[in-house]
């Protein structure tokens, strides 16, 4: 199966939440930005238009806190650069990075990022 | 029996002016830190509970394998480590603490209007990013600066 290089506006980028070290402030019910902080790109899976419930089952038997999710337009209004870049065991897999010619996001990026998502499944309480 | 101090002497005695040029982290990590801290804090331990779990929840990172967020994250550096919690003397209240996937350590401050302040602490500089109303700054934390940024976003130096 072979997706369009480009990702759609409408597309959402999903990014799991793990429980351990805990990603989770519980006063905001919500992540913390760290969670979206990685080396070089930020990985994410674009849903290609899949079921939502399709993601979650990915991720469910992963020990995780939750799952968020991120619309491409907004990503793209930041402005960051989502880009498909599917890897060997994962077709979906994608990377938000700075721009078309940087990789690393700014702190400031990530926050936005991280307050523009929005969890669709919290372990133990399914939205 | 001598009576303990309060909480504010205590973390007083933490702030000390030293005169570094800055010239390298090291030099900047040694201004948050204090040579006599651990004999203060063994002495006065029930009036820094908070920090005392600051401390073992920086120290706790040392546990993370690689891979430990599903990213592929390695594991955090003992210099991370180390400077991270030399700096977290320097805050009278403490910050939420994470780990990141990019091998530094998060110290963050968000209050329920929006105001936003993390230090971020890597093994060469420690960034921050402040956003509130008026401000939205990004940049390499000068320790000199710091009094000024907690003030800006608290109003005090706590």
């Amino acid at each position: 199966m072979e997706l369009p290089n480009e990702i759609n506006d409408e597309e959402f980028l999903y990014r799991r939440i793990i429980n351990k070290p805990n990603f989770w402030k519980e006063e905001l019910n919500r992540h913390t930005s760290a969670a979206f902080k990685q080396s070089n790109g930020l990985s994410v899976d674009r849903s290609n238009f899949r079921p939502e419930s399709d993601v979650i089952d990915v991720y469910k038997n992963l020990e995780i806190k939750a799952v968020v999710n991120i619309k491409c337009q907004d990503c793209r209004e930041i402005p960051t650069n989502p880009k498909h870049m599917p890897i060997p065991d994962n077709i979906f897999h994608s990377e938000i990075h700075n721009s078309n010619s940087e990789v690393n996001l700014t702190s400031k990026q990530i926050k936005i990022l991280s307050e523009k998502s929005n969890p669709i499944w919290i372990k133990s309480d399914e939205i | 029996m001598v009576a303990s101090p309060p909480y504010t002497e205590i973390v007083d005695q933490r702030n000390f002016n030293y005169n570094f040029n800055f010239n390298n982290f090291s030099d900047s990590i040694k201004f948050f830190g204090d040579s006599n801290n651990n004999k203060t804090i063994n002495n006065y331990q029930f009036a820094l509970k908070d920090f005392n779990i600051a401390l073992e929840k920086i120290n706790s990172f040392k546990n993370l394998e690689t891979n430990w967020d599903t990213y592929g994250a390695l594991p955090i550096t003992d210099i991370v480590i180390n400077s991270s919690l030399t700096f977290l003397n320097k805050f009278k209240i403490i910050p939420d603490i994470f780990p990141t996937g990019r091998g530094s350590i998060q110290f963050e401050f968000e209050k329920s209007n929006g105001d936003y302040l993390e230090f971020e602490i890597f093994t060469d500089k420690i960034n921050y990013y402040l956003k509130t109303n008026s401000i939205d700054i990004e940049e390499q934390l000068n320790p000199l600066n710091l009094d000024s940024i907690l003030m800006t976003f608290n109003g005090t130096t706590e």
